[in-house]
């Protein structure tokens, strides 16, 4: 048989599509840098007579890097399950509480006055790793819960999750006496800690470290793994996903377990970070997690985003943070608009929140641009 | 006919050399079309001849690189689809563009409500769109009723009535039988004649050649963005229209080789559904093709789904006798399962159901059956690569890179694609539903090729390196184009309201009994004396 003609497609111009792939990941990765070096630039004060090289290290040296990374542990631990979430079509909004409900139920564990950990005073660091085990589990099981309920009673994840928010919020004010809950020192503090004595060798917070690792075993799962092209598949056409027979049900209640796994590392982290358990910590973080999964360049609508992006993603929002916290306020916008340049370093809050706005949005829109080029 | 009374002799609708290029591309290069007042002129060509980028053209979605056009003679440039609109170009695509939520009137007026203040005037506006249904002969449709629940059918009419009721001079139909029953066809067909007697101008797109030739005047035929021919609808024989469509003659359209039924696959028993079907029992043997034919809405497609586990059955069972031997009788299905047994199935909708638009070629072949293409649990890329390749060439579609996105492909290959994961699940049993809805003639020709080798055992079923089997696999399909199944099948059955008839070979039916059967006037006599 002979080919029909199709004018239309043209002839085969080079791999067209491997480049838009590679741009869909080099995106936010390029904005990440651009932003970067915007902090460079503008952190230190120019008008103090120094050399370059102390200069352009205000901002970037190893302990501002090592602080960003360390802040962006719990978004970016986080924003692992969120990714499969919203690439399965779905959201979270339970994620926050639920970072809360975990480093509550991690102090309650380990509480000074618990009787069970009187017994095993013998083995601190074994009760610790119980405490931290138990938390994850807790937050498995709060996962499979958003999931079953989603894909049980057929109701749109964004309602369920609104309600589990505020179960989870509650349980963890219950858990906690409405109070902080103290602890006493053990090695869960360590995780988010710059690494001390022994442990030098390994330069960054062993969070970090383990935010990686697990970050490589997602990108895997979700590039090379049947699992991972049939969350792919939910996501994109949950109708061709079900002729297909992928098991839609089971496949949503797993990327939820996955949410609630990864949003209870993201608890420990929280825990490790502020020695104890604040059952009103975490308040808006799962914004930040879907905020870094979106300007990762996943989309709502699902079938699309990576683990590479959302890490990025989170990057962003902490280099924004810091970097407007030591921003280098020039004296004449000081003395133009002292409402908001109130000193010479470092920007309010609110503008840090209004540029991270922006950015969302803005990522949204260049997503939306490349899209509709694809399609002319 | 009155339509000549109106001696007018400046067409209505003059594109004189439209050429539009996209980077590289051409699209179109050169294109003449001259339509008069009252005449139905007929738009053909295979999907990507550029037919669907000269009505964009005409709307004004598109600006031509070169060539003019010209309402009545007079210069018309549209600078946007809404410009067309307002000068009166109204195109109907294929896909209705109703709001399901507001009535008929509403939809019918929707964005030229007549009002104050912004408060509508609700007596007027029933008065305006009776009077744009009256003009279809539908006057008699209650302008109040939300559209949600209305017909296909009648959904067009609501949208033609839009058209109307803004004065469009040039009306553009893209493949409006498409979703259409036979009787809504010649309902159709009767309001075309109706505004052609009124005057209007119609474009009328179509890949159906002997609606062509019932109902235009005149025709022009596109291939590769060029005008390569047209002249009287009614006088010039489907296959020259065919030939110049194609460039080549198509003689084997429907090739046929030697099936040889073999033991029974699949069988029905009884099967209900939610609402339909009512009780159907069917047998499909191996090596043979089985055409359920019917009307849209007669539950053909809700069988296949509920046979599949797409729908709930309400009661009835499966009988499924796998390759092995195995047998299972199922009172309750799922697609899963389905799969499993060895039965595949092609959806009717590819763009909402059987594609995932948003994934690659590759994922789309596979989806159905990833097992093979690694091991624990993962895919490895070089083995889905060459997995996709080898069916992409196997079925001669047209791709660049198997990780393009499937929504890149045109109609044809894109059901190429759908059909293709069968045949990588090496499915023994194949459900097709429609599977030449929307796609032109080359690849209808190349799914009817393929469809019968399936059948016959030939090849297309077996993948290179795997021992040829020569067995054949089963086919049920559906479809609403009679003579593609009487072409295709080995045995017909009809299906009407929810009821599936007994199915025959394929010589006791011909497209004028298929037509009787579907619309549920059992051939009794026909019964008796056979």
């Amino acid at each position: 048989m002979t080919q029909p003609v199709m004018p239309y497609l043209g002839p085969p111009a080079g791999n067209r599509f491997a480049i838009g792939r590679w741009m869909n990941l080099a995106g936010p990765a390029v904005a990440l840098v651009i932003i970067f070096l915007f902090f460079v630039a503008l952190v230190p004060d120019w008008t103090e007579h120094r050399s370059l090289a102390y200069q352009l290290t205000a901002f970037a040296n190893f302990e501002n890097i090592s602080n960003i990374l360390r802040q962006s542990c719990m978004t970016a631990v986080a924003s692992l399950g969120m990714t499969f979430i919203i690439i399965a079509g779905g959201i979270d909004l339970s994620a926050g509480s639920l970072a809360a409900l975990t480093g509550v139920l991690i102090a309650v564990t380990l509480q000074s006055g618990n009787p069970v950990a009187s017994h095993l005073q013998a083995h601190p660091a074994l009760w610790a790793l119980f405490a931290a085990g138990l938390a994850i589990g807790v937050g498995a099981i709060a996962g499979v819960v958003n999931g079953a309920l989603i894909t049980g009673l057929n109701i749109v994840p964004f309602i369920i999750t609104l309600g589990t928010m505020m179960i989870f919020r509650g349980s963890a004010k219950y858990f906690a006496d409405e109070t902080n809950v103290l602890t006493s020192s053990n090695w869960l503090w360590d995780l988010l800690a710059p690494p001390e004595g022994r442990l030098r060798w390994i330069i960054f917070s062993p969070a970090i470290w383990i935010t990686l690792v697990l970050a490589i075993i997602m990108s895997l799962v979700l590039n090379f793994s049947r699992f991972g092209r049939q969350v792919i598949a939910v996501g994109s056409n949950e109708q061709t996903a079900r002729l297909c027979g992928i098991p839609v049900a089971r496949t949503k209640v797993l990327v939820y377990t996955l949410g609630g796994f990864f949003t209870a590392i993201a608890g420990l982290f929280f825990y490790s970070r502020i020695t104890q358990g604040s059952p009103t910590s975490a308040d808006g973080f799962e914004l930040d997690v879907i905020a870094a999964v979106v300007i990762g360049g996943a989309s709502l609508s699902g079938g699309k985003g990576s683990i590479f992006g959302s890490l990025v993603g989170a990057l962003i929002l902490n280099v924004i943070a810091r970097g407007c916290s030591q921003i280098h306020i020039p004296l004449f916008l000081q003395h133009w608009v002292p409402s908001i340049f109130k000193s010479s370093t470092g920007l309010p809050t609110y503008v840090q929140q209004i540029v991270t706005g922006g950015i969302i949005i803005t990522a949204a829109y260049i997503d939306r641009l490349r899209l509709r080029r694809r399609a002319a | 006919m009155t339509t000549e009374a109106t001696p007018s002799f400046t067409p209505r609708l003059e594109m004189r050399d439209i050429a539009k290029r996209f980077g590289p591309t051409v699209a179109l290069d050169g294109v003449s079309i001259r339509v008069m007042p009252g005449e139905v002129h007929a738009l053909v060509g295979q999907n990507g001849a550029g037919k669907s980028t000269l009505m964009k053209t005409l709307s004004g979605a598109h600006s031509p690189d070169s060539g003019e056009m010209f309402l009545d003679g007079k210069r018309y440039a549209p600078r946007h689809p809404l410009e067309g609109r307002k000068l009166g170009v109204a195109m109907i695509y294929q896909e209705l563009s109703l709001a399901p939520h507001l009535s008929v009137m509403e939809n019918v007026l929707l964005g030229m409500e007549p009002a104050t203040l912004g408060f509508l005037h609700w007596a007027d506006m029933r008065r305006r769109a009776q009077d744009a249904l009256a003009m279809l002969g539908h006057g008699h449709l209650d302008v109040r009723r939300p559209t949600a629940g209305l017909s296909p059918a009648t959904q067009q009419i609501v949208e033609i009535a839009r058209a109307l009721a803004i004065g469009c001079r040039v009306l553009v139909l893209d493949e409006p039988t498409s979703s259409l029953t036979q009787s809504d066809v010649q309902a159709m067909f009767q309001m075309i004649r109706r505004l052609k007697a009124q005057g209007q101008a119609i474009v009328y797109i179509s890949h159906f050649l002997e609606e062509v030739r019932t109902i235009a005047d005149r025709f022009t035929v596109l291939r590769d963005g060029k005008t390569v021919g047209g002249g009287e609808a009614k006088t010039t024989p489907p296959e020259k229209m065919v030939e110049l469509m194609v460039g080549r003659s198509v003689d084997h359209l429907y090739p046929r080789s030697a099936h040889t039924p073999g033991e029974i696959v699949l069988e029905t028993k009884a099967l209900t559904g939610a609402a339909k079907p009512i009780g159907a029992s069917l047998q499909l043997r191996r090596g043979e093709v089985l055409g359920i034919a019917g009307l849209i809405g007669a539950g053909r497609t809700e069988f296949l789904r509920a046979l599949f586990g797409l729908d709930p059955i309400k009661s009835g069972q499966v009988r499924i006798i796998s390759i092995s031997g195995r047998e299972l009788l199922l009172g309750r299905t799922q697609p899963k399962r389905m799969w499993d047994a060895g039965l595949g199935m092609l959806s009717e909708d590819r763009k909402t159901e059987g594609l995932a638009q948003g994934m690659t070629i590759a994922d789309n072949l596979t989806l159905s059956d990833l097992r093979p293409l690694g091991r624990f649990g993962l895919i490895f890329p070089r083995m889905q690569k060459a997995a996709a390749r080898m069916w992409g060439d196997a079925l001669q579609l047209k791709y660049r890179d198997v990780y393009q996105p499937v929504s890149d492909l045109s109609g044809g290959n894109q059901q190429k694609v759908a059909i293709g994961r069968l045949l990588h699940h090496q499915a023994d049993v194949l459900l097709l539903d429609e599977p030449t809805r929307g796609i032109d003639v080359g690849s209808k020709a190349a799914i009817y090729q393929l469809i019968d080798q399936l059948a016959s055992g030939a090849t297309g079923g077996q993948p290179q390196g795997q021992p040829a089997q020569r067995r054949g696999k089963a086919v049920l399909m559906i479809s609403s184009y009679f003579p593609e199944l009487l072409g295709t099948c080995d045995r017909i059955a009809v299906m009407s309201r929810g009821v599936l008839g007994p199915a025959r070979p394929v010589s006791e039916w011909t497209e004028h009994s298929l037509v009787l059967a579907s619309a549920g006037q059992p051939s009794a006599s026909l019964t008796e004396s056979a």
